[in-house]
């Protein structure tokens, strides 16, 4: 089932796009990928993906976040739902807490930060994978 | 001009000249009480009536002045007066001149002139409705000589004696030319002693030269006293011109520190960046996600890998210590519990330590508890770990305490492993250096974390020591100090306090 998942890559920086893209299709993954936050939306809207991966301080430590609020403050259950894992090392500069799904559809500025999962950069492929696994088994593709 | 902290002298007149006019409110009364037991003594017979009327007028010009004292305290000096105006240059002691307050202290001494002028008319009127020439009481003139010596300038005690010579020369010799009425005293002296040239003349004589001899002999103290008073505040003013100086100095010296932290913040964050992709895209292709790879090409890439992994290590350690030197200016400290920071370290490394076999050990004594960054703190804690872990063989220990020592807490990482050399122990907190030794144990190690470190130690107050001998284990002890002390070890002149005046 995950193999067919959609997956959408949202990262200014095009070179590791490319890496990701060659280790998320080696699983047998689609790839979409966008560079910046418009992008960003535009693609989650369109391509309807089954998880999305957001670099988090990109290409500044706003436009991150801008897309997951932006993204989740959208009518839609698919919107409000779908996985996003977040790849930065900004947990050694921030205390950042997330949680795992939104319940009433609020989201406090700086405090929370509605995401499924989160990364360290350098990113691991092989991490990667697992995780985007773990993300697409909670919530199956649509 | 005399700020806060340093020492006017003009507060010091002006607060003798308070205490001067409060000795004139017992004066005013002794003058009354005197009068009073003398005339209930036999035979002394004087007419008591002018002696209170002077008393009175005592008290009432004694309560103007009070006020003019308390206002002329509050009031500014208008202008140039205390140093153009001729009297006031006179009168002003010419120690307490060029101190910066000259014009308060030229207007004490000139209150003061006025006060102990007045004060010799007051007197002589006295003098002359008890006895004139017979009269104990002409001594007390010295008193206003002393006083005038203590307030104002040689020259100018010598002019107030004169004044007062005069001022008694005038009762006396206006007796004696029956100028005025005599009030005699009706004690021991024969009724026409005032009319006794020989008796005029000696106790003018005598009274000049008394009054002449304490002005030469107070003022000659008082110069002197004034000279070392003199002295006193110009040090405090050197004083406080050299904190002043040395914390601009600090302030400038902070803003470059602050500059140079964040210029290295800069430089490594961007760093990271472009590193965190090659490693990233170097893994992909190690992991076989683009396709097989050859034994050569694995091998290359690794090896490129295994490069990139140092570049990132070491940024992230410039990171850090610049992270630790810029935070004393711009973060918050907060209470600290070393003891569950260094639980969790050691929990944090437990699986690496296990892998290696080496066995981690702490013996935390409770109350280790202090004022910090804990951020920073965790970081000391984790590297000296670390290290202990990275560079003990297999089966060997890693064992952490933590003490309370008058006041101090004191940490000591000590394990078993491969030692430091002698040659090598002076330089071990240097940055970038690493022991011959250690580079040959272990490839991975960017000579970053001692000097982290020994950083994040002294940002606190502390200081970090090394003991180890070759081949037999390393022992680490760092010192924090408790937070009241370290907070002042880090920023010395914010804690200078001169003596404040007494004004």
């Amino acid at each position: 089932m995950s193999s067919c998942a959609k997956i959408l890559i949202v990262d200014d920086d095009k070179d590791l796009v490319v890496a990701l893209r060659v280790a998320l299709e080696s699983k047998g993954y689609h790839v979409a990928a966008a560079y910046d936050l418009p992008t960003g939306l535009e693609a989650a809207a369109a391509q309807r993906p089954d998880c999305i991966v957001l670099d988090i301080m990109m290409p500044d430590s706003t436009e991150g976040f801008h897309f997951v609020w932006q993204l989740r403050q959208q009518d839609e259950v698919y919107f409000k739902s779908v996985p996003i894992i977040v790849l930065s090392a900004i947990h050694e500069k921030t205390d950042l807490r997330f949680y795992p799904d939104s319940s009433d559809g609020t989201y406090r500025a700086g405090e929370f930060l509605p995401v499924q999962d989160f990364l360290d950069k350098p990113v691991d492929p092989a991490l990667l994978l697992e995780r985007i696994d773990g993300a697409l088994r909670l919530k199956p593709p649509v | 001009m005399t700020q806060a902290g340093e020492l006017p002298v003009s507060s010091d007149l002006e607060r003798r000249t308070i205490w001067f006019i409060k000795l004139r409110w017992w004066a005013a009364a002794g003058v009354i009480g005197a009068a009073g037991i003398a005339r209930g003594l036999e035979p002394v017979d004087f007419s008591i009536k002018p002696i209170l009327a002077l008393a009175a007028g005592l008290l009432v010009y004694n309560t103007v002045l009070f006020f003019a004292a308390g206002r002329l305290r509050t009031k500014p000096v208008k202008g140039d007066w205390g140093r153009t105006h001729p009297f006031a240059r006179l009168a002003a002691p010419r120690t307490f001149c060029g101190l910066g307050d000259d014009d308060r202290v030229a207007r004490a001494a000139l209150f003061a002139f006025l006060q102990i002028t007045l004060d010799f008319l007051f007197l002589a009127a006295l003098l002359h409705f008890c006895g004139g020439v017979e009269s104990p009481f002409a001594v007390f003139f010295v008193f206003h000589v002393v006083i005038a010596s203590i307030m104002l300038s040689r020259r100018a005690t010598y002019l107030q004696t004169t004044i007062g010579f005069l001022v008694y020369a005038a009762v006396v010799l206006g007796e004696y030319f029956r100028i005025v009425d005599h009030h005699p005293l009706h004690w021991a002296w024969p009724p026409d002693a005032y009319r006794t040239w020989s008796i005029a003349a000696t106790s003018l004589v005598v009274l000049g030269a008394t009054l002449y001899l304490a002005a030469y002999l107070c003022s000659t103290i008082a110069v002197d006293l004034r000279e070392r008073v003199r002295a006193n505040v110009l040090l405090s003013q050197q004083i406080a011109d050299d904190k002043r100086r040395l914390e601009v100095a600090y302030e400038t010296l902070r803003e470059s520190e602050r500059t140079k932290s964040q210029y290295m913040r800069k430089v490594a964050h961007e760093l990271r960046g472009p590193l965190g992709t090659i490693e990233t895209a170097l893994k992909v292709l190690l992991q076989g996600m683009a396709g097989v790879l050859s034994e050569s090409s694995r091998d290359l890439i690794g090896r490129a890998q295994r490069r990139a992994g140092e570049l990132a290590a070491i940024t992230h350690d410039l990171l850090v210590l610049a992270r630790a030197r810029g935070a004393a200016l711009d973060e918050e400290r907060e209470t600290v519990a070393i003891g569950g920071l260094i639980a969790e370290v050691i929990e944090d490394l437990r699986q690496s330590a296990e892998r290696k076999r080496v066995t981690i050990s702490a013996d935390i004594a409770s109350g280790g508890v202090t004022i910090g960054y804990p951020v920073a703190l965790r970081q000391l804690v984790a590297n000296l770990v670390e290290n202990g872990i990275r560079y003990t063989d297999p089966g060997g220990a890693v064992t952490v305490t933590l003490r309370s020592q008058d006041e101090r807490l004191v940490l000591k990482v000590e394990d078993t492993g491969i030692g430091i050399a002698e040659e090598d122990l002076p330089r071990i907190f240097d940055e970038f250096y690493r022991g011959a030794n250690a580079r040959s144990y272990a490839e991975q190690g960017t000579g970053l974390g001692l000097a982290i470190v020994k950083e994040i130690a002294e940002r606190h107050g502390g200081s970090v020591v090394v003991e180890s001998q070759l081949g037999h284990g390393t022992r680490f002890t760092v010192t924090l100090l408790p937070p009241g002390r370290s907070e002042a070890s880090r920023t010395p002149l914010a804690q200078i306090r001169l003596p404040d005046s007494e004004s």
